[in-house]
């Protein structure tokens, strides 16, 4: 569901929250970061990328800064301030700094495995 | 308070942590005005001392160092560290979360990223 530019009716907060759960419901690992999984727009969320990258899984990514509705939406949804953010089998797991504290001691390896039986 | 400065005082402050971008600032803006901001007079709190004071009130502890990157104290980064028995039990991202509660106004507003948070519980120092 696109949102076009030229549109003077802007999106409800509602349906930016639908668009939300969606997005975390159809994906199994889904994160909402600044720019795109090729080109990351932040060291943070580059972060994220580059250890989702070593996964070797097709993780969805959310452009935030091609979307401001959801830039904002997101935050309220998760109760989380920054971006990115990660959902894995739609559960909130948190930012890039959390991403590496559970890389490091094998927890975010096992929940891609997990997510990796829902992607089959 | 911060919010009482106006649009220009936070377009200053958030280039005052990227030199390239202040120089190109200065230039387009208008000496004067940039003048007439720096020798008003200081906001009554820094965004540091605000955030250290919320953190400190949600989370019941006086164990709480917010640092402004390059020793800024209205930083548009900030670091952050807290000690707190409120920790107990909970998970890395559910004490991030806490925390990110107490400055939740402050994110929205001066503070544009948290480079890093240190959450403990007085057991875990």
């Amino acid at each position: 569901m696109s949102f076009s530019p030229d549109e003077f009716t802007q999106e409800t907060p509602e349906n930016t929250k639908q668009r939300i759960q969606e997005l975390v419901d159809n994906n199994p690992v889904v994160v909402f970061m600044k720019g795109s999984k090729l080109f990351p727009q932040c060291g943070f969320s580059n972060t994220a990328c580059q250890i989702l990258g070593s996964f070797d899984i097709d993780f969805h990514s959310v452009d935030v800064l091609a979307d401001e509705a959801i830039r904002t939406g997101v935050k309220d949804f998760s109760q989380w301030p920054t971006i990115p953010q990660l959902y894995v089998c739609g559960e909130f797991i948190g930012g890039s700094d959390i991403m590496i504290e559970m890389y490091q001691n094998g927890e975010l390896g096992e929940m891609i495995e997990k997510a990796k039986a829902d992607m089959l | 308070m911060i919010s009482s400065l106006g649009a220009r005082a936070f377009t200053t402050v958030v280039t005052r942590s990227m030199p390239g971008q202040r120089m190109l600032n200065a230039a387009a803006t208008n000496n004067i005005n940039t003048a007439r901001f720096m020798s008003s007079s200081a906001p009554d709190t820094s965004v540091v001392e605000t955030c250290t004071q919320k953190i400190g009130d949600a989370l019941e502890t006086t164990d709480v160092k917010v640092t402004g990157a390059y020793d800024d104290p209205n930083g548009s980064h900030i670091s952050i560290e807290v000690v707190s028995p409120l920790f107990e039990g909970k998970r890395a991202m559910q004490r991030q979360q806490l925390v990110y509660k107490a400055i939740w106004e402050e994110l929205k507003g001066p503070v544009h990223a948290v480079d890093s948070m240190i959450c403990k519980t007085p057991d875990e120092e």
